[in-house]
């Protein structure tokens, strides 16, 4: 016996862009770890898979929310058929090549990592042209699975019908790829194999008449059979198999690979007919039962796959050495089968497709029960029934998990049950595959308006990662991929051996990682904003800019309503900002993708509130503290970035949601207040990171930027006049000079305010009336500012009387003092003149 | 090429550990990769490093085709094993812990005069007593796998930038002996007197090899942040633990119960709270964390080995019945009916009231000392918004998150029903979901079986104990580097 990994094939496997996958027993967990990765690390990125129904039920109920990419980044149809949807096969195929491998392994960890499993693998290629006519085998099979599941994956099996080599004729070969969708594999090996003198079976399962044996046996009388049983492993009916005096029996424990022992289960499938003159071996999914080699489907067989390699008359025996004789009597337990409960209601599958606000799920009914209650997570569902088929009805806005695995409760008279369900989301799942392809990605429109636009950009917010869950699992599988490199005894030739290596920064590590897909995409808006950085408008492009209503630019578009689909829209992009901005998925994505992506969040708060005013979709309010929390997350994200560009982008950022922010305030008087909190946030967030104040003299910088951003305002969206932008952004500046500080106080304080300054402090007198409600809080970040610029470390704040004294009691005096190196500040106790429970304060 | 008829046979596998049949250990070595790369429990000696460069470098220059198992047998293996020998020769070498010295000591005692043939069978390990330092090698940037374009090689090579200096710096120290001269490469036998010089010049300790010990200082403790390693947390332990030794006694060697006390109990806001530099704060909240896991770890496990001590009595018993067993025969020296609220408020034990629930927790007791430890953990790390949340999210379905989360939800219930809670979830379905995997690996697989409904005991290794402390192994190193005094050898 030789051996190999499969998953070391699929490592090796370039050149491809879909794969086909079939399993009888299915484990999300082990599918999505150990093999999609390999798989996308190709950029295989069609993935359709054919799962036994009962069996992906089973998988579905176990597993945990959040942990399954089941219909978002891959295709799963379940196939029902009365026996078991048995076949293990993967096929690849690219534009040029394809590839199949089929296996006793079903798509478990006990089947890659575990068992014993026979596979090979079939290539076509310009090497390898006569693997054409196995190649052709699988795609009809697949597509006549497809023709018996619920036909989800219609555009995937529409594009294979475009490879050059679907339906090309293929020249003979001596390996075939045989299934049983149309006659038995029996009735096939029959036409294969001429008068075999010995037959060898090495199956782990037969069924408990041992009707598959006897079948062989009739059919070829002549032939000695042989099957090699793994002692107390296998399973065979000994009673029935004592009877048979045509079978001589080969007991074993271990069996020998490459001169390795394994005391693994045997869990592959080969049969060998040998002859005079040549010998065939089948091998697969089909153990030596009725169910698999004498049926069809449709005669209440499995559904199997195998392989038939025909050779020379004793090519393939040592295959049969290698199982290791003990002198044991056979130990082994009759088959069991597993009565199926009869339910009322069984899962098919449910489907969200991208136009419906609803996902359908389809359940097969034989309802004998009279009153019937559809709930997901309290809430009633509606439904309708036709025939056999019950559709449940859950509206898409009623979701609450980023999750495409959900639990529906029926109550069935008197009766609940909790039903686990699926569904594939087409949309994201068309996304996922049209991202990677670059003919597609022109199908998303980023200046498409209405429901359109609602469209893509819901097709576009879906493709990206933005769960922290999903972050870990997308780094998670790249560490698969590379981290399972091992050193291995191959010479090498090259040079002296010692070479030049310095291991790439973590960023940069990071962005070699970056998702190629969702990648492309974004850094096609990155761009945008990088020809900003760059773009400086020049003076006569300011002076040719006309002032509307003194402060803003532009046509204000009228307002109109939303349609349903962008109502949906809205409720989905709450839930994916919400995702972005999640402490977890701040704390552990990539900056620069970080970036890239809160910039699409931003265009889309841009498109409904400036470019198309549709407050329905986002309020302005929303529109506005959105954008506060995007920047804020996006700077504490770039914090210790050092990268030019990033600082400058998100500067341009900042400003330019600060200054959207104050447009739609002033226009549309919503927001009122809290948009200057918002805005203040903004500006000192920037201010923290990145001393851009501090960095320039005579605001040269911060002008750059505002001329930028200005000018691209412009071009697009009516915006802020650049004067009055300007002068909006100074205000929220603050002042470095001392004069400038003491104009401000001057303006805030009153007219009367008298500053001292000396190395330590800064004394501040002022009119009581203006300061009671100024401080502490208000003004004291321009005061703060000065004073760190110029290390000072304190401010007195005394509240007089100065000027006219009024009231009761004209004496009184309160003090403040305010440290400015913690932004912390109290009231200094002075006898009874103060209040009577001062309270620390914050200034910044 | 043609392609190859017939079946292949798919094997393919992983590795798992055997010890944690629970599979709650390896959220604390997780968190201490984190907070203590590179060095861990298995790579306490700076020798092995600079001495499997060299040995890179040796193999590299002096042959031209590189393979994996020449290298590892020949050359890497034959001069750990010269380099036993010689120490083994020379009087006054320091030869504790050196890997393979038994083997090696026979094959002297046979031959007390030489010539020296290498022994082949010393050392089965892959590099022998070097394999777990490959890695820390590869992640310093001493040798690679992957070249500058990206492109992976079979057989590693030394690096220009850190590699070449590290092994040129050793190479000098000992160039001069016979053993270099001579007898570095090549399958001859090699003389008494050779390996008597050579064992003068090289030491476990690497006295002498002063600029080796400034790289090494270099490679571990200046910052690095790349893909491979990022040391921040490196340097910070390293710090912490500089700061034990200059403020605390005892601290040159402490044992790992020392370690355990300090990291938990002398910082912790919920502990002695004693001073500690601001810029430590990460990593002594994360050492926290860490010694939070291993009492947990160990209080769980301390139920669990109860259990299967009861079952192994009992023959067989179902699930509820087991449980029920195990609570009926338990020793109580609380009442059990209290709200878990009234008896976790209680648990906030000093550290040797702590240590005492696991040593004294034999036979009955363990399931009462086993959940107090746990509550003792769930009172230190409740409402805590200053701890590392990924740490706390680390060894899910039973991370430290979980167990607070579970705890609030059995605050009012009472203590008997949370030890019914942990026996089913925390130990029973942990153990049956980790040995599935295990057994289908082939390794120890279950301690129970279930046959209809009933489990039946298999045996079991079930031994709680602490794991071990990565900052032992980093002193080890700092000794080894001149950066702390060495005391005992």
């Amino acid at each position: 016996m030789a051996d190999l990994a499969i998953r070391e094939i699929l490592k090796q496997a370039e050149g491809y862009e879909y794969a086909l996958l079939t399993s009888f027993n299915y484990d999300f967990t082990f599918f999505e770890r150990d093999i999609l990765p390999i798989l996308w690390s190709h950029q295989i990125q069609k993935v359709s898979l054919f799962v036994d129904a009962d069996q992906l039920a089973e998988a579905v109920a176990n597993i945990k929310h959040g942990s399954c990419a089941l219909g978002r980044n891959y295709m799963i149809s379940p196939i029902r058929v009365q026996g078991a949807f048995h076949p293990k096969v993967i096929l690849l195929m690219g534009r040029q090549r394809a590839k199949v491998i089929v296996a006793s392994a079903n798509l478990t960890l006990s089947g890659y990592f575990h068992n014993g499993e026979v596979f090979s693998e079939i290539d076509y290629d310009n090497q390898h042209p006569e693997g054409l006519g196995p190649i052709l085998s699988a795609i009809r099979f697949f597509e006549q699975l497809f023709a018996r599941s619920h036909q989800l994956d219609k555009d995937l099996f529409d594009e294979i019908k475009e490879l050059y080599y679907y339906g090309k004729p293929s020249a003979s070969s001596d390996r075939l790829i045989l299934t049983n969708m149309e006659s038995s594999l029996l009735e096939q090996i029959k036409t294969l194999v001429d008068e075999p003198s010995r037959i060898d079976i090495a199956v782990p399962y037969y069924d408990n008449q041992l009707a598959a044996l006897a079948a062989l046996h009739s059919s070829f009388p002549g032939a000695e059979l042989h099957l090699y049983l793994q002692n107390r492993k296998c399973r065979i009916a000994k009673v029935v198999l004592n009877t048979l005096q045509y079978v001589k029996l080969h007991i074993y424990k271990d069996f020998e690979t490459n001169e390795k022992t394994h005391t693994r289960f045997f869990h592959g499938k080969a049969i060998c007919f040998s002859g005079n003159e040549k010998s065939v071996i089948v091998y697969g999914s089909a153990n030596c039962t009725a169910s698999a080699l004498l049926r069809t489907p449709d005669d209440g067989g499995n559904i199997e796959c195998i392989i038939a390699d025909r050779g020379e008359p004793d090519e393939f025996s040592s295959f049969f050495e290698g199982f290791i004789p003990v002198s044991e009597p056979l130990e082994s337990e009759p088959l069991q089968y597993q009565t199926q409960e009869t339910k009322q209601l069984v899962f098919q599958y449910g489907a969200l497709t991208e136009k419906s606000s609803n996902i359908e799920l389809y359940f097969d009914q034989r309802l004998n029960g009279e009153k019937l209650e559809i709930t997901y997570s309290g809430q009633a569902l509606n439904y309708e029934i036709q025939g056999k088929t019950l559709t449940a009805f859950l509206p898409i806005e009623n979701l609450e998990l980023a999750d495409n695995v959900i639990e529906i409760t029926f109550q069935i008279d008197d009766k609940t049950e909790a039903v686990p369900c699926w569904f594939i989301n087409l949309g994201v799942l068309k996304s996922h595959r049209i991202i990677e392809n670059s003919s597609s990605m022109k199908d998303i429109d980023y200046n498409a308006s209405g429901d359109q636009y609602a469209q893509d950009m819901q097709l576009l917010l879906g493709g990206i990662v933005l769960s922290a869950e999903e972050e870990k699992l997308r780094q998670a599988r790249r560490m698969a991929v590379e981290g399972t490199k091992q050193l291995s005894d191959e010479e090498d030739d090259s040079s002296d051996g010692i070479v030049s290596y310095v291991p790439p920064s973590i960023e940069e590590a990071e962005k070699y990682r970056l998702d190629k897909i969702t990648s492309r995409i974004l850094s096609e808006r990155s761009l945008h904003l990088a020809a900003l950085v760059q773009h400086l408008p020049d003076d006569q492009e300011i002076k040719n800019a006309k002032e509307y209503k003194n402060n803003t630019i532009g046509t204000i578009p009228k307002k109109r309503s939303a349609t349903s689909a962008e109502r949906r829209f809205s409720g989905f992009y709450k839930r994916r900002v919400n995702n972005l901005l999640s402490k977890e998925f701040v704390a552990i994505s990539n900056p620069d993708r970080f970036v890239d992506s809160s910039i699409i969040f931003l265009e889309i708060l841009d498109k409904y509130s400036l470019s198309e005013t549709v407050e329905e979709v986002f309020q302005y309010s929303y529109a506005a503290e959105t954008r506060a929390k995007i920047i804020a997350a996006m700077l504490e994200k770039c914090a210790s970035a050092s990268d030019t560009g990033l600082r400058e982008k998100m500067i341009v950022l900042g400003i330019d949601a600060i200054l959207k922010n104050r447009y739609t305030e002033l226009i549309r008087a919503s927001a009122q207040g809290k948009v200057t909190d918002y805005n203040k946030e903004i500006l000192q967030a920037i201010e923290t990171r990145f001393h851009v104040r501090e960095a320039t003299e005579g605001l040269s910088l911060e002008d750059a930027i505002l001329k930028s951003v200005w000018n691209s305002m412009n071009s697009k969206s009516p915006c802020l006049s650049y004067q009055y932008g300007l002068r909006y952004l100074d205000d929220l500046y603050g002042y470095k000079r001392w004069e400038e500080v003491y104009k401000i106080c001057q303006k805030d304080y009153g007219s009367n305010v008298l500053l001292f300054k000396d190395n330590e402090k800064i004394t501040v007198f002022a009119q009581r009336e203006k300061l009671t409600y100024l401080v502490p809080e208000a003004s004291f970040f321009e005061l703060r500012r000065y004073a760190v610029k110029n290390g000072i470390t304190r401010a007195i704040i005394v509240i007089q009387a100065i000027g006219e004294l009024k009231g009761p009691d004209p004496a009184i005096e309160v003090r403040f003092e305010v440290d400015f190196r913690s932004g912390k500040g109290k009231q200094i106790v002075q006898g009874k003149k103060t209040q009577r429970n001062p309270m620390p304060f914050s200034v910044w | 090429m043609e392609m190859q008829k017939g079946p292949q046979i798919n094997i393919e596998t992983r590795n798992f550990t055997t010890r944690d049949n629970l599979g709650i250990e390896g959220a604390s070595l997780t968190m201490q990769g984190d907070l203590c790369p590179i060095v861990t429990t298995v790579t306490p000696r700076v020798f092995y490093w600079v001495f499997l460069v060299w040995n890179y470098y040796n193999y590299l220059v002096n042959t031209d085709k590189w393979k994996w198992d020449q290298f590892n047998t020949d050359w890497a293996k034959r001069n750990d094993y010269y380099f036993v020998l010689s120490n083994l020769l020379t009087k006054g070498s320091y030869v504790a812990g050196l890997a393979g010295q038994e083997k090696t000591l026979e094959d002297l005692q046979k031959n007390p005069t030489g010539d020296y043939y290498y022994n082949t069978k010393y050392l089965l390990a892959t590099l022998g007593g070097m394999q777990y330092y490959n890695g820390g090698c590869m992640t310093m940037g001493f040798i690679t796998d992957i070249s500058q374009d990206g492109n992976s090689f079979s057989f590693p090579r030394i690096t220009e930038e850190k590699g070449k200096p590290l092994a040129l710096a050793f190479q000098k120290a000992i160039e001069d002996t016979a053993f270099f001269r001579d007898y570095r490469k090549g399958k001859q036998p090699i003389p008494k007197y050779v390996l008597e010089e050579l064992g003068q010049k090289l030491s476990f300790s690497l006295s002498g090899f002063d600029e080796c010990k400034q790289l090494m200082r270099e490679a571990l403790f200046s910052p690095v942040s790349n893909q491979r390693v990022n040391n921040r947390n490196l340097i910070d332990s390293k710090d912490f633990f500089l700061f034990l030794n200059q403020n605390y006694k005892g601290f040159n060697n402490p044992t790992y119960a020392q370690m355990r006390n300090a990291l938990y109990d002398f910082f912790s806001p919920r502990g002695d709270q004693q001073a500690y530099p601001e810029q430590l704060r990460e990593v002594v909240l994360g050492w926290e964390v860490v010694i939070g896991r291993q009492y947990l770890t160990v209080g769980i496990e301390l139920i669990w080995r109860y259990m299967l001590e009861k079952l192994e009595k009992e023959i067989t018993l179902t699930e509820k019945n087991w449980i029920d067993a195990c609570i009926d025969s338990a020793e109580k020296s609380i009442d059990w009916s209290d709200t878990v609220e009234a008896v976790a408020s209680k648990c906030n034990f000093d550290f040797n009231t702590r240590e005492r629930l696991f040593s004294d927790s034999t036979g009955t007791k363990a399931i009462e000392k086993g959940l107090q430890l746990i509550l003792s953990v769930y009172e230190r790390f409740k409402n805590r918004d200053d701890v590392n949340q990924y740490y706390m999210s680390l060894g899910a379905p039973v991370s430290m998150n979980d167990v607070i989360q579970t705890i609030d939800l059995y605050r009012e219930k009472s203590f008997k029903e949370l030890v019914a809670f942990v026996m089913r979830n925390w130990t029973l379905h942990q153990h049956i979901n980790t040995a599935v995997r295990k057994m289908l690996e082939g390794r120890d697989g279950f301690y129970v079986e279930c046959v209809d409904g009933s489990y039946f005991h298999r045996g079991h290794s079930m031994y709680p104990a602490f794991q071990g402390i990565r900052l032992i192994q980093l002193l080890q190193v700092m000794k080894d580097l001149d950066m702390l005094e060495v005391q005992n050898g």
